[in-house]
């Protein structure tokens, strides 16, 4: 979810907040994925501009986007993901009665 | 408060925040370089036996060097380093203090004050002794305390300057003190930044989340990365 919703914007720089309402996702969930895809290297960080957070009065935050590396992978992968889920619900769709090729 | 007035107060705290953070790895380094100063495996207090030879050499008295140089000089750097970095976590709970008096917590930053005037006198005692006194790798580590104390009180300051409550703030401690150090202050940072930006109501939620995600992270964090495990 995390991917296909960088993959949706890959150019655009994220914050851990922002894509936990995107996606639904806990920040509980949301953060430790964020780490392992940074660790990988499919995402990168950084923090925002000082005179933006300081200008708001809040803490400042860290921005994720997705790498080229990380976005050719992160397709492959989704399609990969895809794929397989085809494949899955083909092999436990219950044949019609009577239809032909049903089963051993 | 007025609006403009309250924009002033946030800008303040975050740099209240800021301070603290730096007075926080200031007096780290100041322990650390405290270690250095008082190491178990080595001969304790080479400082009596430096100056007594420092004394004997300017006399004209003969004296035998027995002293090995790396010995005295890592005392000696320590003992240095820990006036300097206490110094610097003084000036940084000084200027947490200032950001949180003008954002309106008063109490808290005249604690602050106090606790950086402190500091600041043991790091001149330090430097002071550390050429002259026999007592100086002991005053070293009083030194790296007194800096604890005074990032302590930064911290409490911009806490109290700050728009999350005792509770939230000290969830966010908790939660960073899971991860590897190298990584506390960052995660530390964003987790408060999303909290200031949720509605109050919903910080309940966000920190039960965040304490889950840190315990999770602390595992992702310790593995090693893939670059590393080749």
């Amino acid at each position: 979810m995390v991917l296909a919703e960088m993959l949706g914007e890959p150019t655009e720089r994220r914050y851990g907040l922002d894509m936990s309402a995107a996606t639904g996702l806990p920040s509980g969930t949301i953060y430790p994925i964020l780490a392992r895809l940074e660790r990988i290297g499919w995402v990168e960080s950084d923090w925002e501009d000082p005179d933006a957070h300081i200008a708001e009065g809040r803490p400042r935050r860290r921005y994720y986007l997705l790498t080229r590396e990380g976005a050719e992978c992160a397709d492959e992968a989704l399609r990969a993901i895809r794929r397989a889920r085809k494949n899955a619900a083909r092999a436990w769709r219950v044949p019609a009665p009577g239809a032909s090729g049903a089963g051993a | 408060m007025t609006r403009p007035a309250q924009a002033v107060a946030a800008v303040n705290a975050v740099m209240a925040d800021q301070y603290a953070t730096a007075a926080a790895t200031a007096a780290r380094e100041a322990t650390r370089a405290a270690g250095m100063a008082v190491q178990p495996s080595r001969v304790q207090n080479v400082t009596s036996e430096f100056i007594g030879r420092a004394a004997k050499a300017r006399s004209g008295a003969s004296y035998q060097q027995t002293l090995q140089a790396s010995n005295a000089y890592g005392q000696m750097a320590g003992i240095a380093s820990t006036a300097k970095y206490a110094a610097a976590a003084a000036n940084a709970t000084r200027y947490a203090a200032d950001a949180a008096r003008k954002a309106g917590a008063n109490r808290a930053a005249r604690r602050a004050e106090r606790a950086a005037r402190v500091a600041a006198g043991w790091a001149d005692m330090a430097r002071h002794r550390a050429e002259n006194s026999h007592y100086a790798p002991y005053t070293a580590l009083r030194t790296a305390r007194y800096a604890r104390r005074a990032a302590v009180a930064a911290r409490y300051a911009a806490r109290a300057a700050g728009p999350l409550g005792r509770f939230t703030t000290s969830a966010v401690g908790v939660a960073a003190a899971l991860l590897p150090s190298a990584s506390r202050d960052r995660y530390t940072e964003e987790w408060k930044s999303d909290l200031c930006h949720l509605p109050r109501r919903r910080r309940a939620r966000f920190v039960a989340g965040m304490l889950s995600a840190a315990v999770r992270l602390a595992v992702v964090l310790r593995q090693p990365t893939p670059r590393e495990r080749r």
